[in-house]
């Protein structure tokens, strides 16, 4: 089995797409659920090292260790997931080329150890999320397209820099050798590569200060879209972050800012969450502050806070995924997303999922989200870090209030309307919330590969070439 | 007069950042040291060896960097796809001139530039060029055939939607391949020739053919959403 | 042409100067025109800067492209430049071309639907929209 196939297969389906241009919902669930097999058989044989191309110490290489693979399977559940949800819609050209390239390009991100091809799947992963943004093709779609593209721009110009200042420098791209030889580039210089890094991937992973735009997008966008950007686009590149963070060794005092700039992600997102009225709105918060949460977690390098990092990563993505699939099925309906039109149905499975998930985000038991948080509070406290732990407990409040008051709105009303929602949803939206209900009640099994993903994202250069 | 005032301000002060800006990176990069040996060298040692290449930025382009080509690749997809979508299309040409001169010297030069692209995309790994420049040469043969003929000039859609396609799908096959056959994504599975002859390169050739016929399909196709944009 | 600068150190730094002047002037495009037509075009400024920054400094006195013709019969890091900066580059612009059309057409749609194209007069999204 070759890596590549997460790479190729998907291209291959797209470049042959004139043969079957009728059947590309078909073709997109099917190659989507065989990227989720194939991602399954690979459980046995990690780590994967696969060299791209030549025999050389510092060529291109594609890793599947633990961490990526936790996050690669993630990826295709989630899109065989949303592929599933749109098989009911019928034949979508832009929709099949978009969100099949977004997958290339995440795929790509977080498997190539190779700096300029990340910098490639980079670029692949950014495109598509522009041509995601401007599905609808009205003005809203337009704007949110253009305000994207402007701070993409700035991204692949910022880590652009930073790639060419490390060729400049140290004549390697491979992340592996560029750890080993970061060393010897003169202190004022490193800090500029960082910087432009930081730069160039902060904006895309959607942190503090680089993250004013992200609101619009997703207002932008369609809800179904809005859950690929939130539960693929976000985490790859905060993957990418941390994996470079934790393999270029950087000091103490720059771990320490990436997590005040995590926390800061996180209560600045809850706040603007708490004031808008908008649900797509209310929902990007909600994903920036959990990506805040995740920040922190991870700037701490510590095992246990790492493990419940990447277990809140995969159990928002999945209550993500079900809100925002949910909300697509609303705003199918009433073409329009503001929190009032919570008030305007009647349909008891559709509230459910969303009460449900809604729940697992903001950490309630039974849920698996309770686990996560559970787990990210008590490694907090094992470090001694008691005011970040009381930070996220108070912004947490916060979180509630919103949450609830836009749960109260299924309450409100007169006159509503009888929403049929198709069996098909039905099964995918209460899968969704089962797996969530199975992990909370069960998360032994999820723990210990987060636990294990964890040594190794930390592990640092543990590829046996 | 107001309004003026704080504009130009607002302009001094970005101004005055972004200098400050290029000037504190301009001090670090002072710093900028060359490193003692880089991986393009290693790569231009081992070239005569495994490739068979007179052109080493070919070898690089096409053969130890190949997955980064195809990912250009999808992305030039990617894109002419999206223009495709979103451009309105019409069938009267923005730019097109109806002059006689123009066309006469269009219908001998076309022929021509196109046979220059050919030379350009199958000479990749003798000297500079490959399948972008060529492609782009090509492309540029049926630029020229839009501004001369005006509105008259349409080129099947379907044929150039359809030589994009398959082209970029021999090249993921042929990645493919290199990776059932031999052991990795275009690995050598032809023979390859004596340095500095024409069919020297193996599978580069094939790669960079195929680069070339997707390049000048869909900047042709580019050209095209661009010129024959309904008018705004 | 560039012999004349001796060492290649000095030729380097002059690559850099000049190209983070250029680099400069179209950040500062980016940040202060409001047109977004313009914006993007800073964009490309910006970008072929960098690409000139990166292979000027793969430049050094003397070494010639790393293609064998007549007087050339191995391969030697010596006497000729690196090959993959230049690899890169050609992608890179590839794609920067790639991105310019597709914001390009994104910028004449948002026109042909509002019938402007200023950034500070963007207001389709946002609360209560």
């Amino acid at each position: 089995m070759s890596l590549l196939y997460f790479v190729l297969l998907p291209l291959l389906a797209l470049f042959l797409m004139p043969l079957y241009r009728k059947h590309l919902h078909i073709i997109s669930v099917m190659l989507n659920l065989t990227l989720l097999t194939l991602a399954l058989t690979c459980t046995h044989t990690l780590p994967m090292v696969e060299r791209v191309a030549v025999d050389l110490p510092f060529a291109i290489t594609f890793v599947l260790e633990r961490a990526s693979w936790l996050l690669l399977t993630l990826f295709t559940l989630i899109m065989s997931l949303v592929s599933l949800y749109h098989l009911r819609y019928g034949n979508d050209k832009a929709l099949f080329v978009a969100s099949t390239m977004l997958g290339v390009g995440v795929s790509g991100l977080i498997l190539s150890h190779d700096l300029f091809n990340i910098y490639i799947f980079f670029e692949i992963s950014s495109i598509s999320a522009y041509l995601l943004t401007a599905l609808n093709q009205d003005v809203k779609a337009y704007g949110g397209a253009i305000r994207y593209m402007i701070v993409g721009a700035f991204a692949s110009l910022f880590l652009l820099l930073g790639i060419m200042l490390i060729y400049l420098s140290i004549g390697v791209l491979d992340i592996g050798a560029i750890a080993e030889r970061f060393g010897l580039i003169e202190p004022r210089l490193q800090f500029l590569i960082l910087l432009s890094l930081f730069i160039g991937f902060g904006i895309k992973a959607e942190l503090f200060g680089l993250n004013f735009w992200v609101a619009d997008i997703y207002q932008a966008s369609r809800s179904s879209v809005g859950s690929l950007f939130s539960a693929l686009l976000s985490k790859s590149y905060l993957f990418v972050l941390f994996h470079l963070t934790y393999l270029l060794h950087v000091s103490p005092s720059q771990l320490f800012f990436l997590g005040l700039i995590g926390a800061l992600t996180f209560v600045a997102a809850e706040f603007s969450a708490f004031k808008s009225h908008e649900s797509k709105r209310i929902f990007a918060f909600s994903t920036l502050g959990q990506i805040g949460i995740i920040t922190l977690a991870l700037s701490y390098a510590d095992a246990m806070l790492s493990a419940a990092a990447l277990m809140l990563i995969l159990t928002h993505a999945v209550a993500k995924t079900a809100l925002f699939l949910a909300l697509d099925l609303l705003e199918r309906h009433f073409h329009s997303s503001h929190s009032t039109i919570f008030a305007r149905f009647h349909a008891p499975f559709l509230m459910g999922i969303i009460a449900l998930a809604g729940l697992s985000l903001l950490g309630i038991p039974p849920f698996a989200g309770f686990v996560a948080k559970l787990s990210i509070l008590t490694g907090l406290a094992s470090l001694e870090a008691y005011g970040a732990v009381a930070l996220i407990l108070l912004i947490s409040l916060i979180e509630a209030a919103y949450l609830f008051r836009l749960l109260t709105g299924f309450r409100q009303g007169t006159g509503k309307e009888r929403l049929y929602v198709a069996w098909s949803h039905k099964l995918l939206l209460g899968f969704m919330v089962l797996l969530l209900l199975g992990f909370g009640l069960m998360p032994e099994p999820l723990l210990q590969l987060c636990q294990a993903a964890a040594a190794s994202m930390l592990g640092g250069n543990h590829v046996p070439l | 007069m107001n309004l003026k005032r704080t504009l130009a301000l607002s302009h001094l002060l970005t101004g005055l950042l972004v200098s400050v800006m290029i000037i504190a990176l301009l001090g670090t990069l002072r710093l900028l040291t060359p490193p003692i040996d880089t991986i393009g060298e290693t790569l231009l040692h081992i070239n005569a060896q495994s490739t068979q290449v007179a052109n080493a930025v070919t070898s690089v382009v096409t053969y130890f960097r190949g997955l980064d080509t195809l990912g250009e690749v999808s992305i030039l997809f990617l894109s002419i796809f999206g223009v495709a979508l979103h451009m309105q299309h019409s069938t009267r040409n923005l730019f097109g001139a109806h002059d006689t001169l123009l066309q006469i010297g269009a219908q001998v030069l076309f022929p021509l530039i196109v046979l220059f692209g050919v030379y350009i995309i199958t000479h990749g790994h003798l000297s500079p060029g490959g399948g972008f420049q060529g492609g782009v040469i090509i492309a540029s043969a049926f630029v020229l055939r839009f501004l001369a003929y005006g509105d008259h000039y349409e080129p099947s859609a379907r044929l150039l939607t359809l030589s994009e396609s398959l082209s970029g799908a021999g090249l993921v096959l042929l990645g493919v391949l290199g990776l059932l056959l031999g052991d990795r994504i275009f690995a050598q599975i032809l023979s390859l020739g004596t340095m500095g002859t024409l069919l020297s390169g193996g599978v580069i050739e094939l790669v960079y053919l195929f680069v070339g016929l997707k390049v000048a399909a869909e900047m042709t196709l580019l050209s095209q959403h661009f010129i024959k944009a309904r008018d705004v | 042409m560039f012999d004349a600068f001796g060492s290649s150190a000095l030729l380097h730094q002059a690559i850099t100067l000049l190209c983070f002047i250029i680099f400069g002037v179209a950040l500062f495009g980016v940040l202060v025109k409001k047109n977004l037509f313009n914006i993007f075009l800073a964009f490309s400024i910006a970008e072929a800067a960098l690409f000139l920054f990166f292979i000027g400094n793969h430049y050094a006195a003397q070494l010639q492209a790393p293609i064998l013709f007549e007087g050339l019969s191995r391969f030697d890091p010596a006497v000729m430049v690196d090959p993959l900066p230049q690899a890169m580059i050609l992608t890179t612009i590839v794609i920067g071309i790639a991105v310019l059309a597709l914001a390009l057409t994104f910028v004449i749609r948002y026109y042909k639907l509002t019938g402007h194209m200023r950034i500070d007069e963007m207001d389709e999204l946002g609360e209560d929209r």
